[in-house]
């Protein structure tokens, strides 16, 4: 038999058995769909259908409550690239909550219209403008700025550019002579402009520089984005959470948990053909026939991948305390409980798909099509926890085992919370829940499968 | 008390896989310290009839009785104990050395300190690796993993031991070697069911046979026994095996 002719007689037989086993065929066929349908879907969850930049929580607090600072929320609520909250007919709330909620780490954005803000527009004066933030939400911050430029421009008509922008160059170090000498110039291109459009003329009034630091380095080259959004005059106030280290951002954050999350599932992929190894290997009716309860070979299989799964934890903690100085051990207890829970969760998903799969094919399948489901839902590749997803979308993302493990992690990290704190047992308490299900389950597909009697 | 000869009585034993029956009422006793050959086509339910016994599968129907008492080595954990096996498959670690298989095998049978230390270096005499005990399993050949294979279903000192086909694809030295352990097995008051194709193996080993066809027991005796009942006194076994499950092939 010619080379060829050899090659194609062995594909055939690779094919033909390939098709036999249809269930791991289907698996693998149906992979790639469901993966791209899975990011899809998760995409437009977090980046919004029209794909661009994340959509930003940020609160608003309405302390002037006129029609002038009504309307700016509107030209806010308008904006592509954030959410506003609270909804129009949710119940306000208040300064100190939304303070506490950052201090929390559950708000990262609130921006307050304090009292005379409509006074101060019509009076072409500069509003009052204070954002609270959490300085680690780096990425929401920009967009943010964008967004509230966008409606202070519209709220003021256009009219109050020049003073933003003398109140800008002034931020930025130039001296006041040349502050004075930007307002004059930028009041004639108003003025030019509004005698063009026939519009209202503006009041010229003494410009009003915003009570932030003067301290801005200007160093590093011209940044438009920065020079855009520092034109609105916004007074930043930064609240930190105390525990949570200085270099830790929402998004390393969110790495390093789904990281760990995802690492773990995927190295606790070889436990789902084990069972299926062992019957091949012709070891398991040696150890169904030995002097031993039957289900100890299962709960064998489960301790194997408890401890490699710790294993594996330990070494993804040290290695990214080591590089990141993520401040994984600044609470080791909650560090020891949380990758404990996780790792009996993980390894009882694992099991129940070995108890259930026929072949290594199968196991391998569907493990990996799970897996990577629930990493893209459970938000291990994308920050879907600060996206503005619909409520059926919550339900799917809350049914991943995955998602509990990451808020898990997530409240430790960047919350700073222990793991007696309420959200946290809350997580804690499913990923326990799942461990006993899905162990009940998979001893109960065991016991069908492979034990007789 | 006297013990009784019989040590495994199995009374109409019946095993289906859904529609397909694979044991229709077999009966057969295995004495006391004898080798009983179990013979059969292929699909004659050989197989079938072992998982019954040693507890693979449970939902048998029929009767056992193991010296007398009701045996389910399927539920009960002290049945189970009374067996040995030794499967078609090499049952052994690849990763693990042969004592370190041994040992495992030992303390699943409730072998602990120096009695698994012991049973562990008896059976590594049985399979005459003694010298390579701290070698692992896929260092050795086909030969040496059979008996290997073999050893450690006997570790536990178990009152029957459950062979299938365990000189399956060896050479004629490995098999020796195991035919000797097993006649010293026996020398020792060894209970053996041993499952071959190989009627020359049978009629050297065996002391009584039992001939399944179609999930029927049609003849249980010593191989001289077995010649008479077929009316040809001087017939060999494979003559007397054709004659009773006949010249049609079974496993078309």
């Amino acid at each position: 038999m010619k080379t060829i002719t050899a090659a194609i007689c062995i594909a055939a037989k690779d094919l033909k058995s390939y098709f036999r086993d249809r269930t791991g065929m289907l698996l693998g066929f149906l992979l790639p769909i469901i993966l791209v349908s899975v990011f899809g879907l998760t995409m437009s969850w977090v980046f919004g259908s029209e794909g661009g930049m994340p959509k930003s929580t940020l609160w608003v607090v309405d302390e002037d409550q006129t029609e002038k600072s009504e309307f700016f929320i509107t030209q806010l609520r308008s904006a592509d690239m954030i959410v506003v909250r609270p909804k129009p007919d949710d119940e306000a709330r208040s300064q100190e909550d939304l303070r506490q909620e950052i201090a929390d780490g559950e708000v990262h954005h609130v921006l307050v219209l304090s009292r005379g803000f409509e006074a101060a527009v019509a009076a072409g004066k500069t509003p009052e403008l204070i954002m609270l933030r959490d300085p680690g939400r780096e990425m929401e911050d920009q967009v943010t700025r964008i967004s509230i430029m966008q409606a202070f421009m519209a709220t003021s008509e256009g009219k109050m550019w020049p003073q933003a922008l003398a109140g800008m160059m002034d931020k930025m170090g130039l001296d006041d002579q040349g502050v004075d000498q930007i307002m004059g110039l930028s009041k004639g291109i108003q003025a030019t402009i509004s005698a063009f459009v026939q519009s209202s003329g503006g009041e010229a009034e003494e410009p009003k520089t915003t009570e932030e630091a003067k301290e801005k380095s200007t160093e590093g080259g011209f940044d438009f984005g920065s020079f855009m959004t520092d034109m609105v005059p916004l007074t930043t106030e930064d609240i930190q959470p105390p525990e949570r280290p200085k270099n830790l951002s929402y998004i390393l954050s969110q790495n390093v948990a789904g990281v760990m999350v995802m690492m773990l599932m995927f190295g606790l992929m070889a436990c789902s053909s084990m069972l299926i190894l062992e019957r091949e290997s012709g070891a398991l009716p040696r150890l169904l026939l030995a002097a031993i309860p039957r289900d100890s070979i299962l709960l064998g299989k489960f301790f194997f991948a408890v401890v490699i799964g710790l294993i594996q934890l330990l070494i993804l903690s040290a290695y990214g305390e080591l590089v990141f100085e993520v401040g994984l051990f600044r609470d080791p207890i909650t560090l020891i409980i949380i990758s404990f829970t996780w790792v009996l969760a993980a390894t009882s998903f694992g099991m129940l798909i070995a108890s259930w799969a026929k072949t290594t094919k199968q196991a391998e399948g569907l493990s990996t099509i799970l897996i990577l489901i629930m990493a893209a839902l459970g938000g291990c590749w994308f920050p879907i926890q600060q996206g503005s997803i619909p409520w059926g979308a919550k339900i799917v993302t809350h049914s991943t085992l995955t998602h509990w493990a990451m808020s898990t992690y997530q409240g430790m990290l960047w919350h700073g919370f222990t793991w007696s704190h309420p959200k946290m047992l809350v997580s804690l308490g499913v990923l326990w829940g799942f461990t006993i299900l899905g162990s009940g389950v998979a001893v109960s597909f065991y016991r069908k499968r492979y034990v007789a009697g | 008390m006297l013990q009784s000869r019989v040590l495994l009585d199995v009374k109409e034993l019946r095993y289906s896989y859904g529609e397909r029956v694979a044991v229709n009422g077999a009966s057969f006793q295995i004495h006391r310290g004898e080798i009983f050959g179990f013979l059969g086509p292929n699909g004659a339910g050989k197989t079938t009839t072992i998982s019954c016994l040693s507890g693979l599968l449970g939902d048998w129907k029929g009767e056992l009785l193991f010296d007398g008492n009701t045996f389910s080595p399927s539920k009960n954990i002290d049945d189970r104990k009374r067996l040995g096996t030794v499967p078609q498959e090499l049952a052994l670690y690849e990763d693990l050395t042969a004592k370190e298989n041994l040992t495992f095998f030992g303390r699943l049978n409730a072998l602990r300190g120096s009695e698994l230390e012991q049973a562990v270096q008896h059976a590594l005499q049985i399979a005459e690796l003694t010298d390579r005990e701290n070698s692992r399993v896929k260092e050795f050949s086909g030969g040496m993993k059979r008996r290997l294979n073999l050893a450690a279903g006997t570790l536990h000192k178990p009152d029957l031991l459950l062979l299938d086909e365990p000189t399956a694809g060896v050479d004629p030295q490995s098999r020796n070697h195991i035919f000797e352990a097993l006649l010293n097995l026996k020398k020792n008051g060894q209970t053996l069911l041993y499952t071959t194709h190989y009627m020359e193996e049978a009629e050297k080993l065996c002391d009584r046979i039992a001939i399944i066809n179609e999930g029927e027991v049609c003849g249980v005796g010593t191989p001289h026994e077995l010649a008479s009942r077929a009316g040809n006194a001087d017939a060999n076994l494979e003559e007397i095996f054709l004659q009773l499950t006949g010249r049609k092939l079974r496993d078309q």
